[in-house]
């Protein structure tokens, strides 16, 4: 699961600006106003119906600002996706620091099922919560 | 936080026969700069296979310039052609609509769309572009590769991902092109990517297209309905 390793590469360093791009703006855009008032889902106008990704906006809203439940409560997915970009930042923080181990992901048959399984189960969470 | 990736490969000289010589760009330093680049983009459109296959895994942080440079500059060169052509269209789209409706919010959507004209809004475009290129580059690869990596198919790691997504930018030249530009660009960049993918993770073309097209099916598919369904409403909205 953690593995020694030297510095960050390049992927790493290039995905900690982009976590710390996006955690930003989740922080400074106010939701009620453009940018993010004029994001859409096309999925969601066409069916009524919430895609996958419905609410992680506001998950990002809600969890820069310490607001988990409420993140949580709009989409489980968006709460994982704005914590792992916390952590990344930080671990990338540290990796920079000095600290000599990184994360080695395995992903097996199993992983892979859990995954699929998370999603489905966010989808359903979020389709129920903001059924139409 | 993500897994790191294979180390460095030696260089060219004492190069592995399965290690493969590097894309142009990747070797501009021999090739000169210029022609680097525009070989690598000649490649892209015309010799996809090529180019992917010839595209090494340790030189990300070089398919990263390539990616943010050529899109960066193709959009702004498309943004400062078309912030006339826009202007002009989106003030006589205001004159027409205030004589169709007094909807103040038909007038906000075009009071926005005409901001993006003035020279403070393409200034600020200008200058955000490599970074919102950086992170719709990283935000659409790592998408891909998690669509891949759930269908069991991404064989080589995030690099052959990024890779892909890296060189499958190379369209986006056509940004520069006013109007239908930026349609032909991002249909072209999407086919790129399968071609892309298949290559370089070594998968078969149906495996491929499905981790591309996933999510594009799911969210643009039904998008071009929710397009017609806008428009309708729209019409609906402006007539008196």
């Amino acid at each position: 699961m953690i593995a020694r390793a030297g510095r960050p590469s390049v992927h790493a360093l290039a995905l900690a600006g982009v976590s710390i791009t996006l955690l930003a703006a989740a922080a400074v855009f106010p939701l009620d106003a453009p940018p993010l008032s004029m994001l859409w889902c096309p999925f969601r106008a066409a069916t009524g119906w919430p895609c996958p990704g419905c609410g992680c906006t506001r998950a990002f809203h809600f969890a820069v600002r310490g607001q988990l439940g409420l993140a949580f409560s709009h989409s489980p997915l968006g709460t994982a996706l704005a914590l792992a970009c916390a952590a990344h930042v930080l671990w990338t923080a540290l990796r920079l620091a000095g600290l000599p181990y990184a994360p080695a992901l395995e992903i097996t048959r199993r992983t892979r099922w859990i995954a699929g399984t998370a999603l489905a189960a966010n989808w359903l969470f979020v389709a129920l919560w903001s059924a139409p | 936080m993500v897994p790191e990736v294979p180390t460095a490969q030696p260089a060219d000289s004492g190069r592995q026969p399965d290690v493969p010589p590097g894309a142009p760009w990747e070797r501009r330093d021999e090739l000169g700069w210029w022609t680097g680049w525009g070989r690598t983009v000649q490649q892209a459109l015309f010799e996809p296979s090529g180019l992917f296959a010839a595209a090494r895994l340790d030189k990300s942080a070089s398919q990263l310039g390539f990616a943010v440079f050529t899109t960066s500059v193709a959009w702004t060169i498309g943004e400062l052609l078309e912030a006339p052509l826009r202007h002009l269209i989106g003030g006589r789209l205001r004159e027409s609509v205030a004589g169709m409706s007094s909807d103040p919010d038909v007038q906000r959507i075009i009071d926005q769309m005409l901001q993006r004209t003035s020279p403070a809004g393409l200034l600020a475009t200008v200058l955000l572009t490599p970074l919102l290129t950086l992170v719709f580059l990283y935000v659409n690869a790592a998408l891909t590769h998690a669509v891949a990596a759930l269908m069991g198919q991404a064989k080589r790691g995030f690099p052959a991902t990024f890779a892909a997504c890296a060189y499958a930018c190379a369209p986006m030249v056509f940004l520069a092109v006013p109007g239908c530009g930026s349609i032909v660009a991002i249909l072209w960049t999407v086919v790129l990517t399968s071609i892309g993918i298949k290559v370089t993770h070594r998968i078969s073309s149906g495996a491929a297209a499905v981790a591309v097209l996933a999510p594009y099916l799911l969210l643009c598919c039904v998008g071009f309905l929710a397009a017609g369904s806008f428009a309708m409403a729209w019409r609906r909205m402006v007539q008196p």
